[in-house]
């Protein structure tokens, strides 16, 4: 090989190189987009469904043909399984999470109705956080205390506790968990002709607590916000 | 739902989309829908970590909303409400640890981009 041929080869390997990871960096920024998304019904008999989607980056978002997953079940919060990539837990809506299989029934492990295992919960189950891959968060609407359940490295469900998220907030709708940072936070969901309006938060941030409760409008006091988190900082 | 693009997270209720710091739980927007002509009534919802916003309505709509020019769900926006399915509740995150979907990393890039400049060293050094 040539001097030149080398170098023709060193600079064709480096612009194929360039281009490739370009168009990676481009893939991963692009502003059309395609995806799956899991989605779950709160009545009828097919609770568990997926559907793709897709939008061309301007003025087209268009969905594409649902897939039935679960059947039979109650059914509201719904996450990945961080330990297991071929299934789902959902919300039971009572005091039961679901393990699913994200490609249908009698894959997986599951059952005809899509359904791998389910585990009892002393909570009501609604909504799902999960902040790392141990731990399964999932509360009332509205509620109370909530459930944390261990994920097991398996991808199964372990041992449920109850926290009591501070012992005085019987609303508690949707956890948040944030990183480094951890964050809880909890609205009125509507449920039972009440306000969507109101907000409540406790924040977690190092050894200390911050709580923001009662809070009626979040949008609309912003300032009563503020006004805590400065004094917490005096 | 957090969103690891912007440090913040989101709350979806009736009509509205709001957006806080993540840091201080400070409001930073609130979107009302309606003011888009859009009725909805928002359950959860879920980003993509690329300024995509996906919502479920209890009255079967998906809405959709792409922000990722302006990172503001306030001005810019592109927003569609599509039937999806009676009875609709919750979406599944698309980015954080409870995601279905997996998306390449930035850092899964720039080690791809690392691991292609080594090939292309490797060579060179073969051929020098």
């Amino acid at each position: 090989m040539t001097l030149r041929q080398k170098s023709f080869s060193v600079a064709t390997t480096t612009v194929f190189a360039s281009l490739l990871v370009a168009s990676l960096c481009q893939v991963a920024n692009a502003n059309p987009i395609i995806g799956e998304l899991f989605y779950t019904r709160f009545a009828g008999t097919e609770q568990v469904k997926k559907v793709d989607f897709a939008y061309d980056g301007a003025t087209s978002f268009t969905l594409g043909t649902k897939t039935t997953l679960a059947t039979g079940i109650g059914a509201d919060g719904i996450a990945g399984n961080p330990n297991d990539p071929n299934s789902l837990f959902i919300g039971g809506q009572g005091g039961s999470l679901h393990r699913v299989s994200r490609d249908g029934p009698s894959t997986n492990g599951a059952g005809t109705n899509g359904v791998i295992s389910s585990t009892s919960v002393p909570n009501a189950a609604f909504h799902l956080e999960i902040p790392n891959s141990t731990t399964l968060y999932s509360s009332g609407m509205p509620g109370g205390a909530f459930n944390s359940t261990v994920i097991n490295p398996d991808g199964s469900l372990g041992a449920t506790t109850s926290d009591s998220n501070g012992g005085d907030d019987a609303v508690l709708t949707q956890i948040i968990t944030t990183a480094p940072r951890r964050l809880l936070y909890d609205r009125i969901a509507g449920w039972a002709g009440q306000s969507r309006q109101y907000f409540d938060c406790r924040r977690q941030f190092d050894d200390h607590t911050f709580e923001y409760r009662n809070l009626i409008g979040a949008w609309r006091r912003v300032r009563s916000v503020d006004r805590y988190i400065s004094n917490f900082r005096r | 739902m957090y969103d690891p693009l912007t440090d913040t997270f989101l709350t979806f209720g009736d009509n509205f989309i709001s957006r806080y710091t993540a840091a201080t739980g400070a409001l930073l927007v609130t979107l009302d829908l309606l003011s888009l002509g859009i009725f909805v009534d928002l359950d959860q919802g879920t980003v993509d970590g690329a300024g995509h916003i996906l919502a479920a309505s209890n009255g079967g709509d998906l809405f959709f909303i792409d922000c990722a020019a302006t990172g503001s769900i306030a001005t810019g926006i592109f927003a569609a409400a599509v039937f999806l399915d009676t009875n609709l509740d919750d979406v599944a995150p698309l980015v954080g640890v409870g995601t279905t979907t997996e998306v390449p990393e930035p850092g899964m890039l720039i080690i791809f981009a690392v691991a292609i400049a080594g090939l292309a060293s490797a060579r060179h050094r073969q051929v020098v």
